[in-house]
């Protein structure tokens, strides 16, 4: 076990570095003048090109500025945002709770009612509810994402009056975050729903079942133990990658309720193509996307001792 | 009524499908008595599992539907007592082990949890001592270092290790009767020969009652005290091992032991019986067994063979039974 997590983390660190150093390449070298690139388009007269020559190393080879950054990135000092000049951790540091948050949201929903509905479903295989949920699952998964954000948020917000339409974080708190998160969440929700369904099914179905059946275990013992166990090992995969993709997706999202978090910081950035700015974004998504895998593949071997061996 | 340990009594069952209804267990009738050992024998398909699981209370139901028939255990119809009643036998009375132990068993717990689960579950013993007691049954099955083997995981033991693991387990409760499905159909031949004798062994000093599927007469003659041949969901013939050895009463029967390899057969060909299991959406008229039969007969397309009495506890289900035993 001990030595599959040292092999994991070290396959970790690698892609780190591997991701950080593409991402670094496309931002700063591909474009040919870097000092161009981390401006933007507008024209950089001679002082701003030196302070900026200097902060990033720029008469220094590729792979010692390349340095300097990762540096930067793992302790936290992300040079400053071009527009305004505050430092990038501090804007950051504003803007993710934010994000966080909403994707918080989204993954309670999902965990909750998709994870919870995809096992009563697949218990009662080709029952009401299980017709149910499918046909909603196979509605949310056919509507793009952002189309069913608009619809809830005419529906339940302009016309009902429920939810808030566009977030204000001093006006609605917390509470303002549901819909967003549920609208976020809803593609994983029914994804979710359908891998639980087929996979608990499928083990309903399995010889060991049938075993425990023939062992006189109760019927109770049998689905939450026997079968939940093995039915989730999927699942749990499935939910870590959504880690990622939901933090990334709430960038989009953020969008529809005017939730001001890091997609409305990265938007700004790219409208007034803030270079450094983006870049941060992007390598900390990275970063917690590989979090995300590394917290998977641990989580895998937990539950499931063939993979600690192989 | 004759007070057998196990008794299955005109067992009927068929499975509902989108295809049609297959008749697959068509009359069953067989009983065990404490520490004897009854082998059922018969090609794939014959309906040796379902009378099995339907035994056990584990059938598929739906699409199975036992149409007719009892189960008796120790005098008391299995199929009409209350599931939660009826839990509580399986395991403690009557336990089963299966043909495919790496699937049989649940990959994501270790053996000794699975050996010991029963104890804690059903019988309420604390952890430790369920533990304790599962070293002893791995102990018992012949598992070397079993203490350390505690906490190994299914796929960690090679295949004959892992059935060791099925039937320590299934031992947990010492029950009266062990059904054993094809348990070493999986299996090499030298570890098939060390399962056999290790279920012959446990059978003599737990004196139990063994009910060993397979479809290799073989590998009964040592073991079993009585076989039961099964053909399209029928008992064709029932007799102990030595008189079905020394002459068969039934046509099938006749081309199984045909087709047993010997050692003196070594150079000729073996011969196996021509033609394949029926269909039993569309079962053959009269005797099922007709369109494969050597001796078959006008009649036998006719005549659906009753099981005719031939003494002394045997049985067979063809028309021209005394005909093969006497001419
Ligand atoms: N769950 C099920 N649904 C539909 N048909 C089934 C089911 N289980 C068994 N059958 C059918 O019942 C018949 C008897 O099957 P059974 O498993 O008892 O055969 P068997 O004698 O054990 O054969 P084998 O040697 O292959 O194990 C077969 O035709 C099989 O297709
Ligand atoms: S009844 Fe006829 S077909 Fe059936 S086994 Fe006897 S001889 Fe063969
Ligand atoms: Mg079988």
């Amino acid at each position: 076990m001990l030595r599959y997590i040292i092999r994991r983390l070290l396959q970790m660190v690698l892609a780190f570095f591997g991701t950080t150093l593409i991402v670094y390449y496309m931002m700063f070298q591909a474009s040919g003048d870097p000092i161009q690139a981390l401006a933007g388009e507008k024209p950089v007269n001679e002082a701003v090109r030196a302070k900026l020559t200097a902060e990033y190393h720029l008469d220094e080879p590729f792979l010692v500025r390349y340095w300097y950054y990762v540096k930067g990135l793992l302790t936290g000092d992300l040079g400053n945002s071009l527009s305004g000049g505050r430092p990038i951790a501090e804007v950051l540091a504003e803007r993710w709770p934010t994000t966080a948050n909403l994707a918080l949201y989204a993954f309670i929903f999902v965990v909750i009612l998709g994870v919870g509905a995809g096992v009563i479903a697949g218990i009662r295989r080709g029952g009401i509810f299980d017709n149910t949920t499918l046909l909603l699952t196979l509605v949310v998964i056919g509507i793009p994402s952002f189309v069913l954000g608009l619809t809830l948020q005419l529906g339940l917000g302009v016309k009902a009056g429920i939810f808030p339409v566009t977030y204000m974080e001093e006006r609605d708190g917390q509470f303002g975050l549901i819909l967003p998160g549920f609208i976020l969440g809803s593609l994983a929700l029914a994804t979710a729903v359908r891998l639980t369904r087929t996979s608990v099914a499928e083990n309903l179905r399995a010889d060991y079942v049938r075993t425990a059946k023939a062992k006189g275990l109760a019927k109770r013992r049998i689905t939450i133990v026997h079968v939940l166990r093995n039915s989730l090992i999927p699942v749990v995969t499935f939910l870590g990658i959504e880690i990622g993709n939901l933090m990334g997706g709430a960038i989009i999202t953020e969008g529809i309720f005017n939730v001001q978090g890091v997609g409305f910081e990265l938007k700004k950035a790219i409208d007034i193509e803030d270079g450094p700015m983006v870049v941060s974004i992007v390598s900390i998504l990275v970063v917690i996307y590989l979090l995300a895998n590394l917290l998977v593949d641990i989580l895998y071997a937990v539950l499931d001792p063939r993979i600690r061996y192989e | 009524m004759s007070n057998h340990l196990l008794e299955v009594d005109n067992l009927h069952i068929e499975f509902r499908t989108r295809d049609g209804v297959a008749k697959v267990i068509n009359g069953v009738s067989y009983h065990l008595d404490p520490g004897e050992t009854l082998a059922v024998l018969g090609e794939s398909g014959s309906g040796k599992s379902v009378t099995a699981q339907a035994i056990m209370g584990i059938l598929d139901m739906p699409p199975g539907v036992i149409t007719n028939g009892e189960i008796r255990y120790e005098g008391r119809n299995l199929l009409t007592m209350p599931e939660e009643e009826r839990r509580r036998l399986r395991g403690k009375e009557i336990a089963m082990i299966f043909q495919d132990a790496l699937s049989a068993l649940n990959p994501v717990y270790s053996v000794g949890f699975q050996i010991s689960e029963t104890l804690r579950r059903n019988e309420g013993v604390a952890k430790d001592v369920a533990m304790k007691r599962a070293v002893e049954l791995m102990d018992l099955v012949k598992i070397p270092a079993a203490k350390d083997r505690l906490k190994n995981y299914p796929h960690e033991f090679s295949g004959g290790m892992r059935q060791r693991v099925m039937i320590a387990m299934s031992l947990a409760q010492n029950p009266k009767v062990l059904i054993a499905d094809e348990p070493t159909t999986a299996l090499d031949v030298t570890v098939q020969a060390q399962i056999m004798d290790l279920l012959a062994e446990l059978r003599r000093e737990l004196d139990m009652g063994l009910i060993l599927i397979t479809h290799d007469l073989g590998v009964v003659a040592d073991v079993a005290d009585r076989i039961a041949v099964m053909y399209a969901g029928r008992i064709v013939e029932h007799a102990d091992v030595h008189s079905i050895y020394a002459k068969p009463a039934h046509p099938y029967t006749q081309g199984l032991l045909d087709s047993i390899p010997r050692l003196d057969s070594k150079g000729h060909e073996l011969s196996t019986i021509k033609g394949l299991p029926p269909n039993l959406l569309r079962p053959p008229s009269g005797c099922a067994f007709h369109p494969r039969c050597p001796m078959a007969q006008q009649v036998c397309q006719e005549k659906v063979p009753p099981s005719l009495n031939l003494g002394g506890g045997r049985t067979s289900a063809c028309l021209f039974a005394e005909e093969i035993l006497h001419g």
